[in-house]
Formats: C-alpha cells, sequence, structure tokens
C-alpha cells in the first residue's frame, strides 16, 4: 500500500522513538600545563543498559563553552587556537563511557582552563 | 484543555508530530584485518528499501556477536596504554543513496600495539520519513502492534533544512527555554569521503554528521550547526543541504 508522508504526521502502522530512559553524568580534566605533544584526558562513566536501543548524547564543555554537544559518537572541537577536545561517546560492558581529551596544538607548553564535563544521555528503543 | 466529553471522542489525533518509522532491516557482514599499509580495511553491505527516494534512519552495530551495541559512526577506543590511546578502532557508519541503504565496515591497523582483526560486524537499522518524505510503500513489518498510545513517543516540534555554509555556523532558534534533543542529517552536493577519507560516498546521499568533523550545539534558545568539514576540505566548509528536526521534552 502507498502511503504519502506528507499528509501524515502520526498513525498506528508507523511508531516513533519511545523515550526509554535518561541519565546525567559529571566529571572535569582539572587545568593545567601541557608540553607541546602532550594531552590530557578524562574518562566518565555510569550503568546504561543501551541493549535494543539507540542513544543521543549531549555534552557541555563548562568552563569553554556553555552550549551542549549532541555527540554523533565521536566530537573534535577547537575552542581556541592552542588546544583541541575530542570527546568519543561508546557503551561496552553495560555502561555508557565518554572519553575526552585535551592536546596541545602548538610547539611549545600551554595552560588550559578546567573543562567541566556534563552529560546528559537518552536511549529511545529501537524497534528491531 | 479538559475533556468535557469524551464519549464525543472515537480517536484523538496527536496534537505534535512524531517521528514515524517506516521501516528495518537488519544484518551482518565482515571486514578484514588491515596491514600496517595502508592501515585500514572497508567493506560494505546494502540494502534496497524499494522506496526509490533516501529517507533519514538511525541504527546500532556490534562486533562482538551481539554482547555490546553502539550507535552506527561510534568507536570504541583502546585505552590498555593509557599514554597511548588508540581512538580509531572498528565501526560502522551508513548512508542512503536512492533507496538504497549501504552500511560501510571501516577497520584500522593498531599502529600502538601493532595488531589488527578481522571482525563480524552484526546492524540493525530503521528507517524514518523524512521531512519532504513523499508516497512510497513502507516495508512490512512482523509486530501486530507498533503504535500504542501507552508508550512516551518523542514529539516533534518543528523540522526544517537549510543550505550549509561553508564559511560560518548556522543558528536556528527554537525559543523553547530548555535544551531540546535534535537529530540532523547532511546531504552533501558533491561525493565526500568524510572526514577520514578512506571511503567515498556519492553526492546527493543521506548521511549522519558521525562521517564529519562537525558540530549541533544547543541551549535553551537556539540550535547552532558549525560548517561541515570533510578530508578534502579540513579547514573550509563543504557545501550540502542540513534537515533536521528539534523535539519537545517528554
Amino acid at each position: 500500500m502507498t502511503v504519502n508522508f506528507q499528509n501524515i504526521s502520526a498513525a498506528s502502522q508507523f511508531p516513533g522513538f519511545k523515550n526509554y530512559t535518561i541519565v546525567s553524568l559529571t566529571g572535569s580534566i582539572p587545568g593545567q600545563t601541557l608540553a607541546a605533544g602532550h594531552f590530557a584526558q578524562t574518562t566518565i562513566s555510569t550503568p546504561l543498559n543501551n541493549t535494543n536501543a539507540v542513544s543521543q548524547v549531549q555534552l557541555q564543555y563548562s568552563g569553554v563553552n556553555s552550549n551542549y554537544f549532541v555527540i554523533p559518537g565521536f566530537q573534535q572541537y577547537n575552542p581556541s587556537g592552542t588546544y583541541q577536545i575530542e570527546s568519543l561517546v561508546y557503551y561496552v560492558s553495560g555502561n555508557i563511557n565518554i572519553l575526552t581529551l585535551v592536546s596541545n596544538q602548538t610547539a611549545g607548553s600551554i595552560t588550559i582552563p578546567t573543562i567541566t564535563l556534563n552529560a546528559v544521555a537518552f536511549l529511545f528503543v529501537s524497534p528491531v | 484543555m479538559s475533556l468535557t466529553n469524551p464519549q464525543d471522542l472515537l480517536i484523538a489525533v496527536p496534537t505534535f508530530p512524531i517521528d514515524r518509522i517506516i521501516g528495518t532491516t537488519s544484518g551482518s557482514f565482515s571486514v578484514s584485518a588491515p596491514s600496517a599499509s595502508p592501515g585500514f580495511t572497508t567493506n560494505t553491505a546494502t540494502f534496497v528499501t524499494g522506496f526509490g527516494d533516501t529517507c533519514y534512519f538511525q541504527g546500532i552495530f556490534s562486533t562482538d556477536g551481539g554482547t555490546t551495541w553502539n550507535d552506527l559512526g561510534v568507536y570504541q577506543p583502546d585505552l590498555t596504554s593509557p599514554a597511548a590511546p588508540v581512538l580509531q578502532t572498528v565501526t560502522c557508519e551508513a548512508y542512503m543513496n536512492g533507496g538504497t541503504l549501504t552500511l560501510v565496515g571501516k577497520n584500522w591497523y593498531d599502529l600502538v600495539h601493532s595488531t589488527s582483526s578481522a571482525y563480524t560486524i552484526q546492524y540493525k537499522v530503521f528507517f524514518i520519513a523524512k521531512n519532504t518524505q513523499g508516497s512510497l510503500t513502507p516495508l512490512t513489518s512482523s509486530q501486530k502492534i507498533f503504535y500504542s498510545s501507552a508508550y512516551n513517543f518523542q514529539k516533534i516540534d518543528f523540522v526544517g533544512s537549510f543550505a550549509v555554509s561553508t564559511s560560518a555556523s548556522t543558528t536556528v532558534s527554537h525559543n523553547l527555554g530548555y535544551v531540546p534533543k535534535v537529530r540532523a542529517w547532511f546531504v552533501p552536493t558533491n561525493a565526500t569521503g568524510g572526514i577520514e577519507g578512506i571511503y567515498t560516498v556519492p553526492a546527493g546521499s543521506m548521511m549522519t554528521l558521525d562521517w564529519f568533523n562537525a558540530s549541533v550545539q544547543v541551549n535553551a534558545t537556539n540550535v547552532v550547526f558549525s560548517i561541515v568539514l570533510d578530508n578534502s576540505s579540513p579547514t573550509v566548509g563543504i557545501p550540502g543541504t542540513m534537515e533536521y528536526r528539534v523535539y519537545l521534552d517528554s
């Protein structure tokens, strides 16, 4: 049966994303001096069973940006020309993990500010 | 608004639209172990939807036989050597070109530990009617009941699209007073290898942002879409169309 989706906003045959659960995580990378070629890292983690679920993670780098980044698995952010922030979101062993690295992008020493990580993870039941 | 006479209601149409899932698919394929040079291998699997058109999609994949699942585009890092974390390991990404979904497995050589492995990638993908979806025949489902008012479905506040600037970010106001959830998909004007440049996706394909160096930043008032960078243009954005949805909290 052909259906014209311009005419349908919701229908019993076509589900949307079922809101499932929400968790919050927080952590920080302390302000520090990084030598050339060096980086600082931290992993924040909490139990979250994502079996048969898709997720969306919002991550804030408080101290450098008040916005929340919608993380598509990997996020690279350059708040200045001297350092780069990278975050990976992944699930393993029943936990959600967010690895964040702050790397020196210069040929000399730099000082990075304290970066507080505030994350919210949403799970949606997969229909498959 | 209270219901003063429920006996007059046979059915209540939702006030806010929801995402309409128009089909699902699952399967598996393998990606071989890479050697140190060129340092990666790729392999693909395809699924023809029969829609004759692109649509949105989301999915999950597993490389350990279904024990661990991650969203498409995720890399699970190897942190066994803390001083040298391995960020690029193995992942599965996807795109739609016309009515065909292509899953792309990417497997990287571990330069830190001088190792590599072959993987069997299991995937589950579901297709979502896009903002401009016209007429198509949805995929059949074995489930008898898909939609139930007992489920709390995500409700769409509004949708939109715009031609992505190659030089400046684009701000979309939502004025919800809180940080909403947002989904976005990108349609490149030209063929692109994504930020990694090891697999070329045809122009006009529907892609998720994990392929690129791009960001979606959200606050209580706005959604800010960055320029989109790929391997051909690591500092200047590439042209294309961003399609997005902003959801209500519920």
